[in-house]
């Protein structure tokens, strides 16, 4: 069944950070994702939902199953790298994805599992592939992410990180590329999450309903318009969409040309020790993002500015917890780091 | 798939985590390595590089690793098409002569990672499985990578690794920046990187080959032999085993050196890796210092499984700094704290005074507070668990077994290989496989689910005399900050004046009980038996949503009930009836004693006698050994 046409991205008011973050990581696939936090009915699912209709094509190896880039021949899969390391592979062009993990999937569906259709036609023992080999190059999307069963997540952690799904299990011996861009919502007030895979989330936003009258009015009537007629609310916003497409398509191109010079790179590392974070996710991410906003504004110089946004949404969940202590960001601590 | 990973040698810092896999990869009998580290400071991308120093074979074990892919099981699709009982290797078997790396080896269940250490230990193992009997020689080394914060590793299996490095990360800013550039590039162009680092990378890898050709030679003189025990003895290690990876690790230093023979100062080197996670208690004023290159803290050395204790007390302990929650919300009224406090205890029927206390944290946890297992296995003999186990679909697929009854879940894979052997004589009808029902094997699942503790906290006006309540949420913080870490979940009952709520509902979320916490009125009088009660009702909801869990029941208390559940009824007899009924359910239960002064009725005590609880006082509260409480539940 094919879903009826999603609400407009462009259409949703205010959740500037939200919606930045999310640019972000269409812009830059290897950003490393976002985990949105925020209480029920503040349109956290509908802008990621709605962020599949701004998801530019992109080139696959045709009939791959893990829809591998022809360029990127280290990332390959075992089955491209027999076919193709001598032959010049068949390109197709497919969209970017958002896949979904259901919070009740099963470790067998996410990891993949024995092809039981191959075994019993004709007794062979093949890799039948789950969400990560799906979720490779595209946004992985975890609705309630905290209330993932325990195995899930453990599952989850090395290939968000490592970008390699490693598969051990029911005769099965298989390993593929799983690198996506892990997008994750939930409500704080359910239960938390796993430090450690808090960590794999490049970036964090949190969102809270609209305050101001006239914007929450204006909230309820476009949601009104677009449950009263989902297609005339979609072609009444298809320019406005068109554009920030064309944005994210600008901002793709840019982006390889974007750089941070050593002082970035050391200011960066600055903030990270300044605000005693764990490991070095955080400054990667800091420069990355960094990069990645510079890309989207249009210059190919990191600024310190660009580091200061960066800082604002790689930085939040990243602070060491204390006990009776909000995860609370020092931001005069990183504005003078940045400022010095 | 192979992994173009990052070079090993182009990783920045780490230096004594690169020391220690290279001795693991130049002699295996140093026992393999663990290194643990908090999130982000590049272990599993140094590990996992290192596969790549050598042309041994390297097999990777997974979290949701299945036995059948572990030890090894017959080739289904060999049975199948050949007819043929064969072996399809499994990863241990595979790894023979070269390493196993395990990511997150404390998300592993114990079992399989136990399974991993004593089978290199053993250099073999016996296979039986699928009608295969086989003993099956390998010899490997294991590298593992663990990250305290997620939860820690059983002892036993601490022990059996040879080498141990703990890693921070860097912070020197130069490093860093440099550490980013790095990253960076390799992301960029991660071709041209490897390129870049092939050189030092491959004259890394020569230099283990040859470590590797001469490590046999490598000889261990007498007087290094009583040396190595000199260490271990100072360690006051437990067993042998780290005298011998003392030595194997030396052996490997020297052999690294390009020598033949073992010189002190390799053992040195090697107490550096083999000591700090086997140092066991004794007296700090014996406390040796191993080595005097690194400033390595003696504490830090006997556990290993951080979170470090600096840290810790930096957690749990700042008498001097004042807190936001210490301020009570009665404290303007000035002075009269310990007049209020008389008050309370001579008059707990006051319906006013309501306050809020803060929360302690200089509270010490008592050695041994509880031991859910003992519970458990009390609990196992009712019989319950067992009948609604099979209907689960949740949960990890460890394993394959004969169906007990009728199942939807069945494990193919097993299945498969169960009937594999017979498709030669089998009617097939057109396909390759003809399965009959005595084939069918159905999946055990294992959901690793942490401990419910469930808390009935008496929040009557005594309990908020002398700062007790203080106490109590200090106690009650510092369990929810272990919960957190072993993922359990909490859930808290409050009585007083003439009700019992529900204040928190069993949760994961530690956030949110921290702040029901810090809210928790106190005052009124003491409705015990229907604190108790309510628990009760908690109990059963709790067993209704999953009737494999096992709740811990903590109820704290000073024991003293002030209103009975029926006006004229006797509250201490009905709360002493609730008490036997709890009894009934066989849990583990713990009450903590608050009560204290010069007069004591000692009916905590007698209340947990009824319910055959553990039994704490609060003021008594006082060992500070979390971490030992921490080992046994885990044990």
């Amino acid at each position: 069944m094919k879903r009826q046409g999603t609400f407009p991205f462009a259409a949703i008011i205010g959740q500037e950070d939200m919606k930045k973050a999310l640019v972000l990581n269409v812009v830059n696939p290897r950003l490393g994702g976002v985990l949105i936090q925020g209480e029920k009915g503040t349109a956290k699912s509908t802008a990621v939902r709605a962020l599949a209709d701004l998801l530019p094509p992109r080139q696959c190896i045709a009939g791959c199953r893990f829809h591998d880039d022809p360029a990127d021949k280290s990332n390959w899969c075992d089955e491209c790298h027999e076919k193709y390391d001598n032959a010049e592979p068949p390109v197709e062009e497919l969209p970017m994805k958002v896949v979904e993990l259901p919070v009740s999937a099963t470790e067998d569906r996410v990891v993949g599992t024995l092809d039981i259709e191959a075994a019993i036609k004709e007794g062979k023992r093949s890799f039948e592939t789950g969400i990560l080999a799906d979720a490779n190059r595209n946004i992985l999307y975890v609705d309630e992410i905290n209330l993932l069963d325990d195995h899930v997540v453990d599952v989850l952690l090395d290939s968000a990180a490592m970008g390699i799904n490693t598969v051990e299990r029911e005769g099965i011996s298989y390993s593929h590329p799983a690198r996506f861009s892990l997008v994750g919502t939930m409500n704080p007030e359910e239960g938390d999450i796993r430090p450690q895979l808090l960590d794999r989330f490049a970036l964090s936003v949190y969102v809270a309903g609209e305050k101001d009258l006239d914007r929450r009015a204006e909230v309820i009537k476009r949601r009104l318009a677009y449950e009263d007629d989902p297609e005339a609310f979609i072609a009444q916003w298809q320019e406005e969409q068109k554009n920030e497409v064309r944005r994210i398509e600008r901002a793709m191109k840019l982006l390889p040309q974007v750089t941070a010079s050593n002082e970035i790179l050391r200011t960066a590392a600055q903030i990270s020790i300044a605000l005693e974070v764990d490991g070095h996710r955080a400054d990667i991410v800091l420069i990355k993002t960094a990069e990645t906003l510079a890309a989207v504004d249009g210059h190919t110089e990191v600024t310190k500015d660009d580091l200061k946004t960066a800082a604002k949404l790689a930085l939040p969940h990243r602070m060491r917890r204390r006990p009776f202590e909000e995860q609370k960001l020092d931001w005069e601590k990183v504005d003078k780091v940045i400022d010095a | 798939m192979k992994r173009q990973g990052f070079p090993f040698a182009a990783v920045l810092g780490m230096e004594k985590a690169k020391e220690a896999v290279t001795l693991a990869l130049v002699n295996p009998r140093a026992g393999g390595l663990l290194v643990s580290g908090t999130k982000g400071t590049g272990k599993s991308t140094l590990l996992r590089a290192a596969r790549e120093l050598t042309d041994a074979p390297w097999t990777e074990i997974p979290v949701s690793v299945t036995e059948d892919r572990l030890y090894g099981s017959i080739d289904a699709e060999a049975a199948v098409t050949l007819g043929k009982r064969k072996l399809q290797p499994g990863l241990i078997d595979e790894a023979d002569g070269g390493a196993v790396y395990v990511d997150d080896a404390n998300l592993l269940r114990d079992d399989i990672l136990a399974a991993i250490l004593t089978i290199r230990e053993a250099g073999g193992y016996r296979l039986e499985r699928d009608g295969l009997s086989d003993w099956r020689d390998t010899n490997y080394t294991v590298l593992a990578v663990m990250t305290p914060e997620s939860g820690t590793l059983p002892a036993s299996a601490l022990d059996r690794f040879g080498l141990f490095v703990s890693v921070d990360e860097e912070t020197d800013e130069t490093a860093r920046a440099e550490i980013v550039g790095r990253v960076l590039d390799f992301e960029k162009d991660s071709e041209a990187f490897r390129e870049k680092w092939a050189k030092e990378n491959d004259a890394l890898a020569k230099k283990i080959a040859e470590a590797r050709t001469i490590l046999a030679e490598v000889e261990v003189s007498d007087a290094m032999i009583r040396l190595s025990s000199v260490y271990t003895l100072k360690a006051n290690t437990a067993g042998h085993r780290a005298d011998i990876y003392l030595i194997e690790a030396a052996r490997a230093e020297a052999a690294l050196a390009g020598r033949r023979y073992v010189l002190p100062k390799d053992l040195e080197r090697a107490a550096e890796f083999v000591l700090p996670h086997r140092m066991r208690d004794i007296p700090p004023q014996e406390q040796p210092e191993p080595t005097q290159s690194e400033a390595q803290e003696p504490q830090e050395q006997h556990q290993p499984p951080p979170p470090p204790p600096d840290n810790r007390d930096e957690l749990f302990s700042q008498p001097d700094a004042p807190k936001p929650e210490e301020t009570e919300t009665e404290a303007h009224e000035g002075n009269p704290e310990d007049k209020k406090d008389d008050e309370a205890m001579a008059n707990p029927n006051a319906q006013s005074g309501d306050r809020i206390d803060g929360a302690d944290m200089r509270v010490k946890l008592p050695p041994v507070w509880i031991e859910p297992t003992k519970g458990r296995q009390k609990k196992s003999g009712s019989g319950k668990r067992s009948a609604t186990r099979t209907d689960e679909r949740q949960g990890r697929y460890v394993r394959a077994e004969l169906p007990r009854a009728k199942t939807a879940d069945i494990a193919f894979d097993a299945t498969l290989r169960a009937a594999a052997p017979y498709q030669k004589w089998r009617e097939k009808n057109g396909l390759a496989l003809a399965i009959r029902s005595e084939d069918i094997r159905s999946k055990v699942r294992e959901k690793r689910t942490g401990n419910i503790f469930l808390f009935a906290v008496d929040a009557s006006g005594s309990m908020g005399a002398r700062e007790r309540m203080k106490t109590v949420k200090g106690v009650i913080l510092k369990i929810l900050l272990e919960a957190y870490q072993k993922r359990d979940r909490v859930g808290m009952i409050a009585f007083r004046k003439n009700q019992a709520e529900v204040l928190l509902p069993v949760t994961k979320s530690v956030d949110f009980a921290q702040k029901k916490l810090a809210t928790m009125p106190t005052g009124g009088k003491t409705p015990l038996a229907k604190g108790l009660s309510k628990a009760e009702d908690v109990l059963d909801m709790i067993y209704r949503q999953d009737p494999t869990q096992d709740p811990v029941l903590i109820v704290i208390t000073d024991g003293r009930a002030t209103t009975p559940l029926v006006d004229g009824g006797d509250a201490t007899k009905e709360a002493m009836n609730e008490a036997e009924r709890i009894a009934k359910r066989k849990l583990p239960v713990a009450v903590i004693d608050t009560e204290n002064g010069f007069v004591k009725l000692g009916l905590a005590k007698k209340l947990a006698h009824k319910m055959d609880a553990s039994y704490f006082r609060v003021d008594k509260l006082s060992e500070d050994s979390l971490l030992r409480v921490w080992r046994k539940m885990s044990a």
